[in-house]
């Protein structure tokens, strides 16, 4: 059940009514809870939820052990093991091939052949990325003290498990999930139409602009570079920026808004990302829950920017080359996390060098995004392309810097300047809209809904326009 | 203060309010925002509440495809039967079956490609459709004398004996699928493997379309040639030729081709007043020179001998400019050569723009016994976007084949439809492409009109709409379009496991003396008609007036005991030839499935109804419990236990008069029946007294004549004894047909066998059958290991029976239906174990008894084609992959009726 389907609109229809009718009890409103987070999550792979139900209970018997342990290397060593086991279950289901294939490879190479064996075929649970980092994350708080050890099981479930959440983040540190989750949540007229507006805000998002994007130019393109123009590829790959932000945050605005229906508050994911100066202003501004966790999590434990220069360095493309990968099983994506470790570690160095500019200019500013810009585009195209060849003919496409934007349909253009105007356009604006929407009477507001409901219907069946310079 | 949940709940219910309003409302659908809601209600709310994990548990029991199902080839001239020595008592077998087609790859690593492929397919659910063999050549009568693909597989038979002088080549043309060579590459592989390689074959100085593409039908080339191509807005008019694309180079362009083992090089050309020089060179030797400086423009080739061991020929011009077209590379012994020439863009118009002549010329020298056309996939775009038509996709295709077939009349001809594709819509669903059923069924039409063969890729993919499976399998490119080159790979095994096929199919039956299980020939239509000659004079005077009886008794299992083949057949018949009512209707339970105007039947009081399947006493040493009515059924009466039928309620002919006939068995102990005809008790005759019985039980048909065609049959037992009945019949005394339904459920011929014999001549007396057709098989079918002998010896004893009680009588076999069964793993549905030998054991058995012989199976499409029907609308079959629906059992029956009415009346 995806955040943009008609299911998940009834579905939180209906947990909303059951969740509001036993809201003031807390049992009852956390076994609503429980149970509407379990079947959202069922509608994706019931059987994964064995997986979830386990982390949980490990990390509820993790907080108990180190409760009661007053030896500060037992409280380590559980809390290592949990870590390691966490990420050993995560490696397994979404590595175990990607590694294997690479130690064939390796062995290969150096004149050892082990035949092709078979693929491990393991099923990546669905979200289980995000969901091992809210485990690590919710352990590690119990170890540093940051988090009680007093809560339940159930709660502990709970915290992963949080059907908003659950598939794509944001990345909750479970405190203070499990925090709201003991006090009687309340929900202001206000607040229950934000939570609606934002919900259709990131389905428009979505359906409107992200997909239109992808299907109307980026997949396209990226299937078959060679037969379109250098322009066209160009487009694509901004387009492809485009959409992964639109996409993104219009997933994380359902999220947030959903949540904010049962009277939780998640954290923002982005703000304004290629506004971004610089690049660690981008990863600042980008997905910031990841990037908080890795900062957190990863950054800092290996000592952060407190060591010796070759160290930060070292840090910093070690956190971006695993957090690249954390992104997908192939190492293309630890050759985008490296790419970015490697811009980062540039721009460290000549800040070290030159010193870190206090303030930007208006010229340095706009020099700043463009390139910020740029580099986040071109990377990107490592990110996108299905292998690294690809990637390499989608480079070669645009370098041949052949004119012509013919396979660019005008609804494709229409989902393309309105991307760029919607990004570009005030906050406030948004706002605004949004205050709109919240005065909105009920009725009023049910037709604004079910009207964006219906436009966004009628152009997700257009057909998208094949190719036109070769058609096979 | 108002509780403030409220005012986002009231939203909230607003919302649903208006979409179930607006849905139900009679608005446009784009303002609806549940369509479906008014005419579905129950799907819509279940699709949006409950996971589709959980809705496709309550959809219907659709069970995967069947790994790759064999069809039949429809419309196949079937191979002379008489060519299957009968008295032989080795096997003759034709080795068509997929497993066959692979297993000529002789252990090599085709073979092991092709297992996996096979098992890839299997997967997918693809289909191992049969290449329809067209016709290249008819008699005055119609009849086809040679099959499209004969010139092709005699070639083969000649390189295969060692006969051929020169190497055998095909010619595959197309559009990018066929560019890239990924379908291609593994055709050419496995013919190459199986009847000798003959070298590359034709090679593009570089790729029509530069730095797109492989370059493994290509030379390795300099960036100066100038590449002009067909399928460019403006091409050059008058010089391209076969490959849709001419080179021009001048001093400094070379193209290097590895040789891969050729050893002769012909390097095709344009002469022209003032053309260049090319230099010709073997691993940088050189070995020739060619001057196209010739005074007529006109297509060219020169041919050199490459010295052994030639690992690279390259050509290069050395001053003004030339033209070359490309370069075929070649063994000098005899092997086979597959030529690709695919150009991206290309259908069947842009085919036909090269220079007539110069295609004309190259054509003929290539000289390609097979000619494969693989197109329609950009006639689908262009019909995508409005810019043709059906009409005019028919006649581009007649056009260009019979271009083709024009210029080299003796090449075969092969015909492929187009692949399944699909297109996104802007959500990203994958939806697919419009049309390429149509222009793949079009393509069939004019390709079997035009004389070639055809083979359907896309029903061979599996079907419409499977290039969603396609691309989540990442066998297909996401322009939904082209296949990567594993799925392309897997086209490619298809396509040369049916052209296989067809070629052992070609080579006819084969002598085995042992081995594996194999496939019997069988082809769809009437055989052995000539053994009907005695029906048909009886038909014949019936229709010309006579007052006679005809009539038909069909004996088998479920089939028939379902009564819709029958009822079909009955009413068939009785439309040709006049209907004399129901016939014979075993004594049993009330039941519906009778029509109420025919036959009504009833049966009352303490009774118990016994079949010869079900309630065999293996124990009965009297033999008496294996007397059983005609079908196989006998119902016990307690005393006061009542039967009765009631016949002919809705019968039109008031003046008729009805014959009422009662099948019982004697025996002292039995029950003193009473017999009321319409309701009016009337007596038994006598029994006979030398009557042959077994033991001291005889069967006794007893008949009564009346006034009138409505009459209901009672009989009821005053006791003490059981009474046992078999059945009744009514039959007006009218010309007509009278075709009795005889089945029992389960029943195999080994089961009819065990009747007991003075029971089946009694009852078989009395039926007095002219035709007797036997529809078993299915149930045979269905056994580990069928015993062709014991099936022989079976139908022997029968038909000692048979002929003892029917003198004179014909018979035909209906072939059993096709079969499967559930995979033992569960992975899907496999063919019935014995449904082969099933097939060909009926056969056969026709053959020996001189009966004639159709073939269900063959008709409903072969192997595999229960899971077809059971998938069609309306379903044709049951989903227990043994039974048909009614509309099933009738199309059959409407198709044996056709073939058998159509035989009988051929030859006025």
């Amino acid at each position: 059940m995806y955040f943009h389907s008609p299911q998940f609109i009834v579905f939180i229809g209906l947990a909303f009514a059951l969740y509001w009718g036993v809201a003031q009890w807390r049992w009852p409103r956390m076994l609503v809870l429980l149970a509407v987070s379990g079947a959202f999550y069922a509608s994706f792979s019931p059987w994964m939820l064995a997986t979830v139900a386990w982390y949980a209970l490990l990390n509820w018997g993790a907080s108990k052990l180190i409760a009661r342990s007053e030896v500060s290397w037992q409280r380590r060593a559980v809390m290592i093991a949990v870590v390691v086991h966490h990420l050993g279950i995560l490696c397994t289901f979404k590595y175990g091939d990607l590694f294997r294939l690479t130690a064939v490879g390796a062995l290969r190479l150096v004149g050892v052949d082990v035949g092709d064996p078979e693929p491990l075929g393991l099923l990546l649970p669905v979200g289980l990325s995000f969901i091992t980092f809210a485990a690590i994350a919710s352990v590690v708080e119990v170890w540093r003290g940051n988090s009680g050890t007093h809560y339940n099981y159930l709660e502990h479930l709970l915290s992963l498990l949080f059907f908003p959440v659950v598939v794509s983040g944001p990345i909750l540190r479970p405190e203070h999930l499990l925090q709201k989750l003991n006090e009687v949540p309340t929900l202001t007229p206000e607040d229950g139409g934000r939570g609606m507006f934002r919900i259709a805000r990131g389905i428009a998002k979505k359906l409107l602009i992200a997909d239109v994007l992808a299907a109307g130019i980026v997949d396209r393109v990226y299937a078959h570079p060679a037969d379109f123009t250098s322009a066209e590829t160009a487009i694509a790959t901004i387009a492809y920026s485009l959409q992964l932000y639109f996409d993104f945050s219009g997933y994380t605005d359902i999220a947030i808004g959903s949540a904010q229906l049962f009277g939780f508050k998640l954290p923002e994911n982005f703000n304004k990302p290629y506004h971004a100066r610089n690049l660690f202003e981008f990863w600042n501004r980008w997905h910031q829950t990841l990037s908080n966790w890795l900062r957190d999590y990863l950054y800092r434990p290996m000592g952060g920017s407190r060591v010796s220069r070759p160290r930060v360095l070292l840090n910093l493309m070690t956190v971006m080359f695993l957090g690249g990968l954390w992104h997908g099983s192939d190492w293309r994506f630890a050759a985008w996390g490296f790419i970015h470790g490697v811009l980062l570690c540039g721009l460290r160095a000549w800040w070290w060098w030159r010193g870190k500019p206090k303030e930007y200019t208006l010229a340095g500013t706009v020099m700043g995004i463009t390139v910020t810009f740029t580099a986040v585009v071109l990377s990107r195209i490592v990110f996108r392309a299905e292998d690294l060849g690809r990637a390499l003919e989608v480079v070669q496409q645009m370098l041949l810097f052949t004119p012509g934007l013919a396979n660019v349909q005008p609804v494709v253009w229409v989902a393309f300047i309105g991307a760029i105007v919607a990004y570009v356009l005030p906050a406030r604006l948004a706002t605004g809209a949004q205050d709109v929407f919240v005065k909105m009477p009920a009725p009023v507001r049910a037709v604004a809904l079910v009207g964006l409901g219906l436009l966004m219907r009628q152009i997700a069946t257009f057909e998208v326009q094949p190719y036109i310079y070769f058609q096979f | 203060m108002k509780n403030p949940v409220s005012v986002t709940g009231k939203t909230l219910l607003w919302v649903a309010a208006l979409a179930v309003l607006l849905s139900l409302a009679p608005l446009p659908e784009a303002l609806r925002p549940f369509p479906a809601l008014a005419s579905e209600p129950g799907k819509t709310v279940a699709s949006l509440t409950l996971p589709p994990r959980v809705l496709k548990a309550f959809e219907s029991p659709r069970r995967p495809e069947p790994p790759m199902l064999a069809g039949a080839p429809a419309g196949v001239e079937a191979a002379d039967p008489d060519a299957l020595d009968v008295e032989d008592t080795g096997t003759w077998v034709t080795r068509d079956r997929p497993a066959d087609a692979i297993a000529g790859l002789a252990g090599g690593p085709q073979e092991a490609s092709a297992r996996d492929l096979e098992a890839l397919g299997a997967e997918l659910g693809v289909r191992h459709m049969p290449i329809e063999p067209g016709c290249r050549k008819r008699d005055a009568e119609g009849t086809c004398t040679e099959e499209a693909l004969a010139p092709f597989f005699e070639a083969l038979r000649a390189l295969g004996d060692g006969e051929a002088e020169a190497p055998v080549r095909a010619l595959h043309l197309g559009d990018s699928l066929i560019a890239s060579d990924h379908i291609t590459d593994i055709i050419r592989e496995r013919l190459q493997a199986r009847h000798g390689d003959g070298g590359p074959g034709w090679l593009f100085v570089d790729r029509p379309t530069r730095g797109a593409g492989r370059k493994v039908r290509t030379g390795e080339a300099t960036d100066g040639w100038k590449i002009e191509k067909i399928t460019e807005a403006t091409w050059p008019k008058g010089v391209i030729g076969l490959s849709g694309v001419i080179y021009t180079g001048a001093r400094g362009q070379t193209s290097a081709f590895q040789a891969r083992g050729a050893q002769a090089a012909e390097v095709w050309f344009r002469t022209r007043s003032g053309g260049g020089a090319l230099e010709l060179r073997a691993d940088g030797q050189q070995v020739g020179r060619i001057i196209s400086d010739f005074p007529d423009d006109a297509p060219a080739q020169a041919r050199v001998e490459l010295p052994a061991g030639t690992k690279t020929f390259s050509i290069a011009a050395t001053d003004r400019e030339v033209q070359v077209y490309g370069v075929s590379l070649e063994h000098t012994k005899p092997g086979l050569v597959y030529d690709s020439i695919g150009l991206p863009g290309s259908t069947a118009t842009v085919l036909m723009r090269p220079d007539a002549a110069t295609f004309k010329h190259q054509l003929r020298q290539r000289d390609p016994s097979l000619i494969v056309l693989m197109l329609g996939g950009n006639e689908a775009f262009e019909l995508s976007r409005k810019r043709t038509d059906f009409d005019t996709i028919r006649k581009d295709f007649r056009t260009l084949i019979t271009h083709l077939r024009g210029l080299e009349p003796d090449a075969a001809c092969l015909v492929s439809g187009t692949l399944d594709a699909g297109v996104r819509t802007m959500s990203r669903d994958v939806v697919p492409r419009a049309g390429s059923r149509e222009i793949s069924d079009i393509i069939r039409e004019v390709a079997l009109a035009e004389g070639c063969a055809y083979w359907d890729a896309l029903d061979a993919m599996g079907g419409v709409g499977v290039t969603k499976t396609w691309l989540e399998r990442k066998l297909m490119h996401e322009d939904l379009v082209h296949p990567r080159a594993r799925g392309a790979d897997l086209i490619g095994h298809l396509f040369d496991i049916a052209l296989q096929r067809a070629y052992l199919r070609w080579q006819g039956p084969q002598r085995v003396e042992s081995g594996e299980p194999l496939v019997m020939e069988d082809p769809r239509g009437l055989e052995g008609a000539e053994h009907l000659a005695g029906l048909k004079s009886k038909l014949d005077a019936l229709k010309s007036g006579a007052r006679s009886r005809v009539a038909f008794a069909q004996l088998g299992a479920s089939h028939t005991a379902a009564h819709f083949f029958t009822d079909a057949m009955r009413a068939r018949l009785a439309a040709e030839y006049g209907g004399r009512g129901r016939g014979y209707v075993a004594a049993g339970r009330p039941t519906k499935r009778f029509p109420a105007d025919e036959v009504v039947r009833d049966l009352k009081g303490k009774w118990a109804v016994l079949d010869a399947i079900q309630d065999q006493d293996p124990t009965d040493l009297t033999g008496r419990s294996r007397i059983w009515g005609a079908n196989g059924v006998r119902t016990v009466l307690e005393a006061n236990a009542v039967t009765s039928w009631s016949f002919c309620a809705g019968c039109t002919d008031r003046e008729a008069r009805a014959r009422l006939t009662l099948h019982f068995l004697e025996t002292p102990d039995m029950g003193e029946p009473e017999i009321l005809l319409d309701g009016k008790a009337i007596s038994l005759p006598p029994l006979a007294g030398d009557a042959p019985g077994t033991g001291d039980a005889r069967t006794r048909v007893v008949s009564w004549e009346q006034e009138g065609p409505a009459h209901t049959l009672e009989v009821r037992n005053r006791g003490p004894g059981p009474l046992t009945v078999f059945g009744a019949s009514s039959e007006l005394l009218r010309p007509g047909i009278v075709y009795d339904s005889l089945g029992l459920p389960t029943a195999t011929v080994f089961d009819l066998e065990k009747f007991d014999r003075h029971a089946f001549h009694a009852q078989f007396q009395a039926l007095a059958p002219d035709l007797v057709l036997f529809f078993y098989g299915t149930n045979e079918a269905a056994l580990p290991e069928l015993d062709v002998e014991a099936l022989r010896r079976s139908y022997d004893e029968v038909f000692k029976r048979l002929r003892a009680a029917s003198p004179g009588v014909a018979c035909a076999f209906i072939g059993p239906t096709d079969r499967m069964e559930e995979a033992p793993d569960g992975s899907g549905w496999v063919t019935a174990p014995s449904m082969d030998a099933s097939v060909a054991g009926v056969r056969q058995v026709a053959r020996e008894q001189g009966c004639a012989f159709w073939s269900a199976r063959a008709e409903m499409g072969g192997e595999g084609s229960i899971e077809k029907w059971l998938h069609t609308t309306p379903r044709l079959a049951h989903p227990d992959h043994v039974h048909l629906s009614q509309a099933g059992y009738e199309k059959l029956a409407n198709a044996f009726a056709d073939a058998l009415v159509d035989a009988l009346n051929e030859g006025g």
